[in-house]
């Protein structure tokens, strides 16, 4: 498979990655979730990632997350050096001194979540690829997390097999009760619940439901021998996680912007003739 | 084939990718998350069928939000997962904390204070009420006196609906 020629496209990519990166930022603001908003948190975790660790004992967590003018002031921070790498796309400070802020962004998050989330985990390293200006090692990078992507979503399936989950007949609808069981109790008239009831009342759904999802998770195997599949896997990643959102009540809202590895050369080439001319997407859209 | 390529454009890019991808597989092996390898077990080991299912509940001024009314985000994707740490944390140390104390004992590592400083201390657990009182006075538009957090059984029916068959007080807070 040959690499995508991508590099022509380098500004138009890093200004929908980054503004997607602005939208995860609001996204987190409007759910207090930004250091600022997290009142200094008691507890937190380490685990045995070893970036958390160095997180703890270099005190970023003192800095950044206990202190209000110290998160205020990295909230802040994250935010101008988006923008400034939006304007200013061929800047590599800019662009490494976000990957790197955003980068221990998700480090805090996941530490006072007091849970390793795999929401920001696929995407931490995006931003980094941009640092890259020559044509051909930005296409390499681009190329070579597409193939990260596709192990993603195959790994997700391959534990579920080689851990058992994928071989317990009822997993979807038991995992479906535990997580949505809640949102019955504490609302019942709600749509949701109204929903979730008949998913319960006929659980035969949730189990056809969840045998067509996994092995939806495995085809992305198939993308490391060729790209006929990519038209999908865009649609893919964001089609799963908002079924896992309403089905087990986890949603990976930054995960889906990894959908945008599997662009092809063809559609950039649209994409970056209706960001240069905003005239053309008018004519289009009409 | 692509590897090929890499060798062939850029020996530096090639050897980056060698490199991440023995870390990657190594971990995948072991099944431990280290930042920012993504190594996605969840939801992979099978869980165990039982007729009662658990949630926490949030009462708020001696009233249960209802599901709009309760910040759906920060709820599930916040609170709860503090709230199951503040119970851990209640019963015993960090699991992490005492396997890692375990291991260097073992190997003689001598990095005890390292540990004793990037886990969270017991003692943290005392001002988690106040903490979760201010979090939640954010996003609640009233003013909170008080609230209680109850990890709540239930069950469900044959109409898909749930029932509560037992409550247990997990923390109540009276804002002063």
């Amino acid at each position: 498979m040959a690499v995508r020629e991508l590099g022509l496209y380098r500004t138009s990519i890093l200004r929908i990655v980054f503004f997607y990166f602005l939208v995860v930022l609001l996204f987190r603001f409007i759910h207090y979730q930004l250091p600022f908003q997290l009142q200094n948190p008691p507890l937190f975790i380490a685990n045995f990632d070893l970036a958390f660790w160095f997180f703890n004992y270099f005190g970023l967590k003192d800095i950044l997350y206990q202190n209000y003018i110290g998160g205020l002031f990295f909230s802040v921070l994250l935010v101008a050096f988006n923008v400034l790498s939006i304007i200013y796309t061929k800047n590599r400070w800019f662009i490494g001194i976000f990957a790197i802020l955003f980068f221990i962004y998700a480090l805090g998050y996941n530490i006072y979540l007091t849970h390793s989330s795999h929401t920001f985990s696929g995407v931490i390293l995006l931003p980094f690829c941009f640092l890259f200006l020559k044509k051909t090692n930005f296409e390499l990078l681009w190329e070579g997390y597409r193939y990260y992507v596709c192990w993603i979503y195959l790994s997700a399936f391959l534990m579920k097999v080689y851990f058992g989950a994928f071989f317990q007949f009822n997993f979807g609808e038991l995992t479906f009760k535990e997580n949505i069981a809640w949102i019955i109790y504490q609302d019942p008239e709600n749509w949701r619940s109204v929903a979730s009831s008949f998913f319960i009342r006929n659980p035969i759904l949730l189990i056809i439901g969840y045998y067509i999802m996994i092995p939806l998770e495995g085809l992305f195997g198939i993308g490391f021998f060729t790209k006929k599949m990519d038209k999908i896997f865009l649609l893919l990643i964001p089609f799963i996680h908002i079924v896992f959102y309403f089905f087990i009540d986890v949603l990976f809202f930054e995960q889906m912007l990894l959908s945008i590895l599997f662009i092809s050369t063809t559609q950039w080439k649209k994409i970056n003739h209706f960001i240069k001319s905003p005239k053309a997407l008018l004519n289009f859209l009409h | 084939m692509f590897l090929k390529t890499c060798y062939k454009k850029s020996l530096p890019i090639f050897s980056f990718f060698i490199g991440f991808i023995l870390i990657l597989a190594f971990l995948n092996y072991k099944v431990i998350q280290i930042h920012p390898f993504q190594i996605w077990g969840m939801f992979s080991r099978p869980i165990s069928e039982k007729e009662i299912v658990e949630c926490y509940v949030i009462s708020i001024n001696n009233k249960t939000p209802s599901f709009y009314e309760m910040q759906h985000i920060p709820k599930v994707s916040y609170i709860n997962p503090t709230i199951s740490k503040y119970i851990q944390l209640k019963h015993g140390e960090d699991p992490f904390k005492y396997s890692s104390l375990q291991i260097n004992k073992k190997y003689n590592l001598g990095i005890e204070n390292i540990i004793n400083d990037v886990f969270v201390n017991r003692n943290s657990i005392k001002k988690y009420p106040s903490w979760l009182y201010n979090y939640m006075q954010q996003f609640q538009g009233e003013e909170i006196y008080n609230y209680e957090v109850n990890k709540v059984s239930l069950r469900f029916d044959s109409a898909g609906k749930v029932k509560k068959v037992d409550e247990q007080l997990i923390l109540n807070y009276n804002n002063k």
